[in-house]
């Protein structure tokens, strides 16, 4: 079936007077993961808010799976995982994990993955009783991430969902992050500003330029799938950082 | 229990201890007329000597303040719903609330026993009326606290208006609701023991404080003052009870 994936099409992005972001294109087929990586304020995130509905473009348009990306919000066909992880303060760890389960619960697809294995899966089967207050940074972001999972989206969108974390737990969180992403087949974008966590990731790597943003290049990460942390210190992998890392400076002009 | 609140307690109760005691002494060293201010040990001579007939008109009393807030409560839910998602109704109603806020009871009750009829209705509508802006600001502010990354989450999934409202804005509300509930107990307390004097009831410990006073009684008159301090006292045990148990995810629990 043609226009399967999400399709941005010249879409493009003015607050007021203020262009945040200039026409852009971008194609992430089914079960494809793409990085968004760019100088901060360059409007990635703004990116991410429009393929997930929740903004507008002013221009230009936005498709997933042919249909307009206000459809693909109201049929629950996407995962969201925000930059901080927002968990609500009166819900349990295993309510949190449920909770884009139990909004619009009529909307849910037939078969969803099982929130308590996921929680397994990210080492927090025994705090599934806990309050968010209870846990730390990168165990509430994991939550972040399986409460995206549990709703068996076909994409997910994930804005700099690592940002707030140091960076041992970064290492940590990307290597999990793969493990998860791997199997189920979902499309992917993923908004960061780190290099490592663009290459590990990714099957290809968009790279935007300063306000307004707009796409310098991009790199594909031809690195053998299931991706494991030894990877990271494998020769391939820092070229493909250096060459994602001089694109970046390409669209910064210098 | 915590072994910091077994030491709190110790201390309120020697507080409280002290506060008799020293009540006691000096109403006896400094001789104060019974109607100015009556040694507890007569109060509760005085209690004692006919429980029935004070208990009747204390649950009078906590009838009207029971069900004068609950009213409250409800409308002040509606109307700060309303106001939390309407900003120029906000800044409407504001005059109304800070006029409620400023205006002296004294002044009006007359008006409201015209309006209502004597008594009961008069009671119930002065409690509910001088409660209602402490809720409705503690409902609209705490609903506009919300998280703005969780409203996006929420919003990610087309979650409907009533879930954000009910599953999102409500529960945020909670702890600020129940700063204004401990207040508006004691000021409800006030409104119904005043109303009930003052509207021409026929029960409640106001209605009998007011006969007291024109028989000049000072031991009926100051058990009936008594009565209406134990009565806020259990109300505010009941609000903390209540309060550590919908609010033991929120950090003032911990």
């Amino acid at each position: 079936m043609a226009n399967q994936g999400i399709s941005v099409a010249g879409a493009s992005k003015w607050f007021g007077d203020l262009h945040a972001v200039a026409p852009f294109d971008l194609d992430v087929a089914p079960g494809e993961i793409v990085t968004l990586i760019g100088p901060s304020g360059c409007g990635k995130t703004t990116v991410l808010r429009m393929i997930a509905g929740l903004v507008e473009p002013s221009s230009g348009s936005i498709t997933i799976d042919g249909a307009p990306a206000a459809a693909a919000k109201a049929s629950k066909r996407i995962g969201w995982v925000p930059q901080a992880p927002a968990l609500l303060p009166w819900r349990t760890v295993e309510a949190n994990a449920r909770l884009l389960l139990d909004l619009n619960a009529d909307t849910n697809p037939a078969t969803t993955p099982d929130p308590l294995d996921l929680l397994d899966r990210v080492g927090l089967a025994e705090f599934r009783g806990a309050y968010p207050h209870e846990l730390s940074g990168g165990m509430q972001q994991r939550v972040g991430l399986v409460r995206a999972f549990a709703l068996g989206a076909p994409f997910l969108l994930m804005d700099e969902p690592f940002a707030a974390l140091d960076e041992i737990t970064r290492a940590d969180m990307r290597h999990l992050l793969a493990e998860l992403c791997e199997p189920i087949g979902a499309g992917v974008v993923f908004v960061t500003h780190s290099l490592a966590e663009a290459v590990y990731l990714s099957d290809r790597v968009v790279v935007l330029s300063p306000r307004p943003g707009g796409v310098v290049g991009s790199v594909d990460i031809d690195l053998p799938r299931p991706r494991r942390p030894e990877v990271e210190d494998d020769p391939a992998f820092f070229a493909l950082e250096s060459a994602v890392r001089s694109l970046l400076l390409t669209g910064a002009g210098r | 229990m915590k072994p910091g609140r077994w030491a709190a307690a110790r201390w309120s109760a020697i507080g409280a201890v002290t506060l008799i005691a020293v009540w006691e002494v000096l109403v006896r060293v400094l001789d104060v007329r019974p109607f100015v201010l009556l040694a507890p040990s007569k109060i509760l001579t005085s209690f004692v000597d006919d429980p029935g007939f004070y208990l009747s008109d204390t649950w009078v009393t906590a009838q009207h303040l029971v069900v004068g807030v609950a009213i409250s409560l409800a409308i002040s839910l509606l109307v700060g719903a309303a106001l939390a998602a309407i900003r120029p109704l906000e800044h409407a109603l504001q005059p109304f609330l800070v006029l409620i806020m400023v205006t002296p009871w004294v002044a009006y009750i007359t008006s409201i026993r015209l309006a209502t009829g004597p008594g009961t209705p008069a009671t119930l509508f002065l409690v509910a009326f001088v409660t209602t802006p402490a809720f409705v600001y503690a409902t609209v502010g705490g609903m506009r606290g919300t998280d703005p990354a969780a409203r996006e989450l929420f919003a990610s999934i087309d979650a409907s208006r009533w879930e954000v409202l009910w599953r999102l804005r409500l529960p945020a509300a909670l702890p600020s609701l129940f700063t204004a509930a401990r207040f508006n107990v004691g000021l409800g307390l006030g409104a119904a023991y005043f109303a009930e004097g003052s509207a021409g009831g026929r029960s409640g410990l106001g209605e009998s404080g007011r006969r007291a006073a024109s028989f000049s009684e000072g031991a009926w008159l100051w058990t009936t003052i008594l009565c209406a301090a134990m009565l806020g006292i259990a109300a505010q045990v009941v609000l903390v009870v209540l309060e550590r148990w919908l609010l033991r995810w929120h950090q003032s629990q911990r």
